[in-house]
């Protein structure tokens, strides 16, 4: 019996895995892109003859997380900022994605989303991972997939952390009895109640 | 082990119950197509996979599984609570109100239990992907036979129409599972043995038994 008779059509969604794939693929290498160098106009910029900044070199070996393109210099424009010619900047260095988002709004005023926004955006940006770990199930050597998961599984991080803050935590992880009188994983709603609280 | 998460994979928000309705979408709930049977189908044949990309297709659709009869029970839920003596009554529901009153209970539309004989965990890869496959397209045309009484009320179609796109993409992902499984036996001939009982492959920490 033919092989291809034995195959159920897919409608060739994804690629399976190959014979000959290999999961050890080189590990990823990129360094950051490095930025291009702001070119001089003396047009606008009066006091280009200074030699341009340099822009800060990224180290991929130190911190192999950067992934990011180095933020650009701002340039320096008289009109707006007289005392030009002082030495530029130095522009904030690259932190990891995860740790960046990770830091939790600490809104002080109050909620700005009510809480069936805060979940609305909950469900889509859980949703998109739930999703990518089913294809990358089938899929593991794909890095591309890899970076999805990567930028939604952080978002999801931070808005679990931020919800709990203003409206009860939805994982255990995230109940802080630290900020509440009371055990709220079992007072807030629960979610087959319906409506909107 | 499982962690629970408060929230729906997909919010349901009935405002207007309906026994009709409630008795006929508890096929999906403990029918034999139903998220029960798939959950445990699933979670039952991942232990016999011979590799861990099937492992993990079968664990992490499995889960989903539960999640989605958290969500076929809540609808049952919301279309039964505060139903009037009458309402329950014109509805056909009455055996089922004297025996769970309008608590959510695991049977199919025609009132047959819950029942694991719908399911199989074979034991050969081969066959329980095949199993698999078939079943997210019976629970797909479940959905299809339900949302053609639903089309018309958009709180109860929504979520369900939800519930039928996810059948689909679990459906791909098995056919995908079952290529990988396939790649790995012998391709003159896919039944000369039973790799997870004639040759046992067990996934070392050497190894990571899904890529070669």
């Amino acid at each position: 019996m033919n092989r291809s008779m034995c195959q159920p059509n897919y409608g060739g969604y994804g690629r399976p895995m190959q014979r000959g794939d290999s999961c050890r693929q080189p590990m990823y290498t990129g360094g950051c892109p490095m930025p291009k160098p702001e070119s001089c106009h003396p047009a606008q910029r009066p006091e280009c003859g200074r030699p341009m900044p340099k822009p800060e070199s990224c180290r991929p070996a130190q911190r192999p997380e950067c992934g990011r393109p180095m933020p650009k210099p701002e340039p320096c424009r008289p009109a707006q900022r007289p005392e030009c010619g002082r030495p530029m900047p130095k522009p904030e260095p690259c932190r990891p994605v995860r740790e960046a988002e990770r830091e939790c709004s600490a809104c002080k005023e109050g909620p700005i989303y009510t809480r069936s926004q805060m979940l609305q955006y909950i469900n889509e940006v859980s949703f998109a991972v739930n999703d990518i770990l089913l294809y990358l199930d089938t899929h593991p050597c794909d890095r591309e997939a890899m970076k999805y998961y990567d930028k939604y599984v952080a978002k999801r991080e931070k808005a679990l952390c931020d919800f709990a803050k203003f409206y009860g935590p939805l994982t255990v992880d995230t109940a802080d009895t630290a900020q509440s009188e009371h055990w709220e994983w079992v007072l807030q709603p629960w979610p087959w109640e319906g409506g909107d609280c | 082990m499982w962690n629970y998460e408060k929230r729906l994979q997909y919010p349901v928000n009935i405002t207007t119950p309906n026994a009709k309705l409630a008795q006929f979408i508890m096929s999906q709930y403990g029918g034999p197509d139903g998220e029960i049977n798939a959950s445990l189908r699933y979670l039952s044949q991942r232990f016999t996979m011979p590799n861990r990309v099937a492992m993990g297709v079968l664990n992490d659709i499995g889960t989903e599984e539960l999640a989605h009869l958290e969500m076929v029970s809540t609808i049952i839920h919301q279309l039964t609570r505060g139903l009037s003596m009458e309402e329950i009554e014109k509805a056909g529901l009455g055996p089922y109100y004297i025996d769970h009153t309008v608590a959510v209970w695991p049977q199919s539309a025609a009132g047959i239990p819950v029942n694991a004989c719908e399911f199989q965990s074979k034991g050969d890869p081969v066959t329980d992907l095949f199993e698999d496959l078939a079943a997210e397209q019976k629970a797909r045309s479940t959905y299809d036979n339900i949302l053609r009484v639903v089309n018309n009320i958009p709180e109860i179609a929504d979520p369900i129409r939800f519930l039928r796109a996810r059948e689909i993409v679990h459906f791909q992902r098995f056919g995908e599972a079952l290529n990988v499984v396939q790649d790995q036996l012998n391709s003159k001939n896919f039944y000369a043995f039973n790799p997870s009982f004639d040759k046992p492959a067990f996934c070392s920490c050497e190894n990571e038994c899904g890529c070669s």
